[in-house]
């Protein structure tokens, strides 16, 4: 048995699982099994934390955390958006009601629906009437949600000469006109 | 997992692995992170990615050994990428709470003390001393398997061990408080 067989028969001994009460022991198999137990007694008084139930799942790319995270920011971004347009919207000072829109004049021949008019209610005490100022403060936050977007829109438009330049150019390189 | 099997059959292998060896990748990543969030997260990635190569697989050695094979590789990608070696301190260990919360405080205690010592003799371990006596403990794999995981002669993997296992007697038993 050369050195390294010795040496491996000792490290198993060392780190059984389990021995024979009178398994006979050299003293340096001894020595590195007292460490070895050591080690796993350590190991065991930590494991309770590992009672919880572990659940695992085949397909598990989508749950990743870094993923997770980023949707979690985007929907808090479009979130804060949408408060903070509507912040805007109801404390902006009022400005006379909501837009009023023409009714589409009916085209000639159509034939026009209208449905029966339910008699019209007074709304009760601490109930909201369907033509509260709500619902105009609602509307004028809309619209500042729209401009908001058609201004974030324009922004893109500066760069739009440059994105054309660099493409005559690149069609200039492929034509070898230059 | 080999490639004649039905998804049914895959299916209930993975489950099989999930059930007897789960604990141990568990164990074996959370001793090396230190941190139960990513040890789980990591677990998963594990088993993900023995499904994913399921076709691949075949029946030699032990599952277990497998599956602390990409463990091991997971971690040390993970070290490597993040320039160094994980190895985080007491306090981020301490981050094992679950069944802390809800056991008595004297098992808290008794769990704190333990954490502590644990995270002294790993600390005390080269990190392949560690990976060696790691995958030992937890996957019970042979030496040479465990020299087959790690990437290193037999010799290597013997000497490591008997030097950690040195370095821990004189850890938690010589110097023992």
């Amino acid at each position: 048995m050369n050195d390294q067989s010795r040496l491996q028969r000792r490290l198993e001994q060392a780190t059984a699982e389990a021995l024979p009460a009178d398994a006979p022991l050299d003293a340096e198999t001894a020595s590195l099994r007292e460490g070895w137990l050591a080690l796993g007694q350590l190991l065991k008084a930590v494991e309770p934390a590992l009672e919880k139930p572990l659940v695992l799942s085949p397909a598990t790319r989508e749950a990743r955390p870094g993923r997770l995270a980023i949707r979690w920011a985007a929907a808090l971004a479009a979130s804060l958006l949408i408060v903070a347009s509507l912040a805007f919207g109801l404390l902006r000072p009022k400005q006379g009601g909501a837009i009023a829109e023409k009714p589409a004049e009916p085209a000639a021949g159509a034939v026009q629906t209208t449905a029966p008019s339910p008699t019209p209610m007074a709304p009760e005490k601490g109930q909201l009437a369907w033509d509260d100022p709500l619902d105009e403060e609602l509307a004028l936050a809309g619209q500042h949600v729209i401009r908001l977007q058609q201004d974030w829109c324009a922004l893109e438009d500066p760069f739009d000469p440059v994105y054309d330049g660099l493409e005559e150019v690149g069609q200039d390189i492929e034509g070898n006109t230059l | 997992m080999t490639s004649g099997n039905t998804h049914a059959d895959d299916y209930q292998r993975f489950a099989d692995w999930g059930r007897d060896h789960g604990q141990a990748v568990r164990g074996y990543l959370l001793a090396m992170v230190r941190r139960t969030n990513l040890a789980d997260d990591l677990t998963q990635e594990v088993f993900s990615r023995a499904w994913q190569a399921r076709r691949r697989y075949r029946e030699q050695g032990s599952p277990r050994s497998y599956l602390l094979r990409i463990a091991d590789r997971l971690v040390i990608d993970r070290s490597r990428k993040a320039g160094r070696e994980v190895n985080l301190d007491e306090d981020t260990w301490r981050q094992i709470e679950p069944a802390g919360r809800t056991a008595e405080p004297i098992d808290n205690l008794v769990q704190a003390e333990a954490i502590g010592q644990l995270t002294a003799a790993l600390d005390r371990l080269s990190p392949a001393q560690r990976r060696v006596l790691l995958l030992r403990y937890y996957g019970q794999l042979s030496f040479a398997e465990i020299a087959e995981v790690v990437g290193c002669p037999i010799s290597t993997a013997l000497s490591h061990s008997r030097r950690g296992l040195q370095t821990l007697r004189k850890t938690l038993v010589e110097d023992a408080p």
